[in-house]
């Protein structure tokens, strides 16, 4: 499995009565903070979600994707997924096809590559998959 | 002088991604094929919660498997992450104190270095040195692509350690700054994701020419784009810049009396298991000869950048990596 396979994994998308849940592995090799995930697009069907209808589900609350860079002493263990909630109207019935698209972008902070540079490690994948 | 052979779990990352193994069940494997006697390993990847709310029962877990297995612990890993905030990095004080918990933890452990890594600044590493000195781990700062022995940052380390002059103050050289060729594997990601084989050229060129590694990585882009090179393989490059140096083998030799642990970075050995198209092992092992001490080097293969774990089996790597290493050791 590389960093890439690592980000969606099998039947990463599912139906919830306001859109979907996405489960999003990290593709890096080590914990990072939320704060340095930097883009999260999603792509369901060719249809965007738009950024502000992405909230995270972390700790029994819903945290809308912006406030994510704030969460400097919250951290994405290395082998575990955030699960990402999509409010859009679902155009997939439960067990119907999608073609999934993800760009995840995450700011490695201790990889400095020029003055006030920090690598982003930007990674797209896309994939066929079944909504549960 | 003698290399103490090792790993670093580092190098079994697809294998821990894929949920596959626990941490004891790594390290059992790792004894069972005989990978030690030296493990290291990364606090952030291999410990939940590092570093301060990692479950006490973890660590029991691991020292056991640990001893267990009859292996030798070398260096904890840590990481500075300066730019946890984007628009805020850790000043002074807020980089003592990100660091200090994972310092105290390796001593806890009972490892005897901690990796650091170059985002500390000279300030930094004047607050930690008590702090490595109380927990007795020593700090050795991570020469690491695309810094190198001599550029200006580890320059300004070197100075600090000279004033400073504490044994807890040191380095841990990786091999990724002094590589000969990009690893034939990574090119082959990226012409996989599209890039074309001019373009693979052009990379290739930029890569071995002269000028701070953003800027070439820039030129590249540029180049590539006005090509009708495609984005993804464009942005997977900036890796190269990052990963790979280009500094001498011979450059290692003015760390030597602050080596305090080695990264054998690696990414293929040949099928006689004697030589690495990437990096010049002989040359490279030839310059440690001459540290006049014991140092452990942890092999550390790092393919699983662009090879997955049905593709390569990372204990396979190391073992092969070992045979290496023994061969070239034989011959110095």
């Amino acid at each position: 499995m590389t960093l890439e396979a690592n980000v969606l994994r099998e039947n990463p998308l599912s139906l919830v009565s306001d859109g979907y849940e996405l489960d999003v592995h990290l593709a890096w090799y080590r914990s990072l903070p939320l704060s340095c995930i930097e883009q999260l697009k999603v792509v369901i069907n060719g249809q965007e979600v738009a950024t502000d209808k992405i909230c995270l589900h972390h700790q029994g609350q819903l945290v809308p994707f912006t406030e994510l860079q704030e969460m400097t002493d919250d951290w994405w263990f290395v082998q575990d997924p955030l699960r990402f909630h999509l409010e859009v109207t679902p155009e997939i019935q439960k067990n119907g096809q999608a073609e999934l698209s993800v760009s995840l972008a995450t700011r490695i902070p201790y990889v400095i590559i020029g003055p006030n540079f920090p690598l982003v490690q930007r990674t797209d994948v896309s994939k066929k998959v079944t909504v549960l | 002088m003698s290399i103490q052979l090792g790993l670093t779990v580092y190098s079994m990352t697809n294998e821990w991604l894929s949920g596959k193994y626990t941490l004891p069940q790594l390290v059992d494997e790792i004894g069972r094929r005989k990978l030690g006697p030296g493990i290291e390993m990364i606090g952030f990847q291999s410990l939940r919660g590092f570093p301060n709310k990692v479950d006490k029962r973890d660590i029991k877990d691991f020292l056991d498997a640990v001893e267990r297995n009859e292996l030798i612990l070398t260096s904890l890993a840590g990481n500075a992450d300066i730019a946890t905030h984007g628009k805020q990095w850790m000043d002074t004080d807020q980089s003592v104190a990100f660091m200090k918990p994972q310092i105290e933890l390796a001593g806890e452990m009972g490892f005897p270095v901690m990796r650091i890594q170059i985002g500390l600044t000279p300030e930094v590493l004047e607050k930690l040195e008590p702090i490595a000195a109380k927990a007795k781990v020593k700090l050795g700062m991570e020469i690491h692509a695309p810094e190198g022995a001599n550029t200006p940052k580890v320059l300004a380390t070197r100075e600090v350690y000279d004033r400073i002059d504490s044994e807890y103050l040191g380095f841990v050289p990786d091999f990724s700054a002094t590589m000969r060729a990009i690893p034939p594997g990574m090119l082959s990601k990226l012409t996989g994701a599209g890039l074309s084989q001019a373009g693979a050229e052009l990379l290739t060129n930029l890569w071995k020419s002269e000028g701070a590694p953003i800027q070439r990585y820039l030129a590249f882009a540029e180049q590539a784009r006005a090509a009708g090179e495609p984005e993804l393989p464009i942005a997977q490059a900036k890796l190269i810049f990052t990963m790979f140096g280009r500094q001498t083998p011979e450059s290692w030799a003015e760390l030597l009396p602050r080596t305090v642990h080695i990264h054998g970075k690696f990414y293929e050995v040949n099928e006689a298991c004697t030589e690495s198209a990437s990096i010049d092992y002989a040359a490279i092992l030839k310059v440690f000869a001459n540290a006049g001490k014991n140092i452990s080097m942890s092999s550390e293969w790092e393919g699983h950048a662009f090879l997955d774990m049905e593709e390569q089996c990372a204990f396979d790597m190391v073992e092969r990596h070992h045979k290496m290493c023994r061969h070239m050791i034989d011959q110095l």
